[in-house]
């Protein structure tokens, strides 16, 4: 038992429970929105395509600084990560 | 004889209270500044009510002092379909739509209402290029890009759309004016005594009817800018939240990989300390460290 490490346990079992959360709440969020916007009546479709013109409105340049702090977020990540 | 619309009364069509007429001081903020908007005034959101009134009433004095055939030549430069009768207001709605700087065609006096419209006033014997160059610089540098952006688009659009040998314009013609218009003796002329007067009451009621539908439904669309405003307000809002949220989460996530970094370079800092000098550790190394035994 020399050589395990708990640390690397916490952190592998750490990785995959963060990993099957984020997938199981995208799942759950993509079949929602799924199930909602396949139903066929004439409110749903005003609605889809109502959501389908307020996507499209949103300005990149609004949120353009919270999209480089991202960008930034991500690069110092993928160093650390690289740094492994 | 043409009636213009009185400078402290938004028209019917325009005030969400047309209903019962109100003056402008009347009017709460948010319709007030889409009257001032629909008149080509930048109205900032947080402007003050007394500064938007004020900016509001000095543009209706600017439409009093316009002349009505100046801006008739700048809606028939545009080629906007309108009634000749059409009263200065709506002739002014029209124009500040526009956001051209190339005035080849339109008369000088119409160049002039133009650029009085767009906040610069004409100097006395300003040469026409003069004026044109200090309307084209007044243009902000978004509103150039954006001009610019358009019309690229347009030319690419239009080579797609247009057949090869476009034709040019026609001539412009005003839309007919309303034929409701006609005299009650043309009308009695027409229909009799009896079915001239029944057709005039009939077309007041219907003219009633139909000014009334149509404040409505101006009331209706302005309700639902206002409700498409908000929820355009709310996605805003939201988009920013999830945004922060994914920066938090991307925060921790650093941490957490700082923290597993640091554990490892302590381990191999305390596993290389106990092997000794020249001895072989237990620590664990990154790949690149790892080197085969001689």
């Amino acid at each position: 038992m020399g050589g395990f490490d708990f640390f690397h346990l916490f952190r592998f079992m750490l990785a995959i429970f963060a990993t099957a959360y984020t997938l199981i709440g995208i799942g759950q969020f993509a079949w929602q929105w799924r199930r909602d916007s396949a139903a066929a009546g004439r409110g749903e479709a005003l609605m889809r395509r109502y959501l389908i013109v307020q996507f499209l409105r949103i300005k990149t340049r609004r949120f353009l600084w919270d999209l480089l702090e991202i960008a930034a977020l991500l690069a110092v990540l993928f160093y650390l990560v690289g740094r492994h | 004889m043409m009636s213009e619309t009185p400078p402290e009364l938004p028209s019917a069509a325009t005030s969400a209270a047309a209903a019962a007429p109100r003056s402008l001081s009347e009017l709460p903020l948010d319709e007030l500044r889409r009257y001032g908007q629909d008149l080509g005034l930048d109205l900032a959101v947080d402007l003050p009510q007394g500064e938007t009134l004020r900016l509001v009433r000095q543009r209706q004095e600017l439409m009093l002092e316009l002349e009505r055939d100046a801006l008739l030549d700048v809606v028939v430069w545009l080629r906007e379909p309108v009634r000749k009768s059409e009263s200065k207001e709506a002739l002014v709605r029209r124009i500040t739509r526009c956001t051209r700087v190339r005035f080849e065609g339109l008369s000088e006096r119409g160049l002039h209402a133009v650029a009085r419209l767009r906040g610069i006033e004409p100097l006395p014997d300003e040469p026409r290029a003069d004026l044109e160059r200090r309307l084209h610089r007044a243009e902000t540098l978004w509103q150039k890009v954006r001009r610019k952006r358009r019309e690229v688009m347009g030319g690419m659009i239009d080579k797609l759309l247009s057949p090869p040998d476009g034709e040019a314009a026609g001539e412009y013609h005003f839309l007919p004016e309303d034929p409701a218009a006609r005299s009650l003796r043309t009308q009695i002329e027409d229909e009799g005594v009896v079915g001239g007067i029944a057709r005039r009451l009939r077309g007041v009621a219907d003219d009633y009817v139909r000014e009334k539908l149509d404040e409505i439904e101006v009331r209706i669309d302005r309700k639902l800018d206002e409700i498409d405003r908000r929820l355009g307000e709310w996605r805003d809002r939201e988009v920013s939240n999830r945004l922060r949220i994914i920066k938090i989460t991307l925060v921790v996530t650093i941490l957490v990989a700082l923290l597993s970094l640091s554990y490892d370079w302590a381990k191999s800092r305390v596993g290389s300390a106990d092997a000794g000098p020249g001895g072989s550790s237990g620590a664990v190394l990154r790949p690149s460290e790892r080197t085969a035994p001689d």
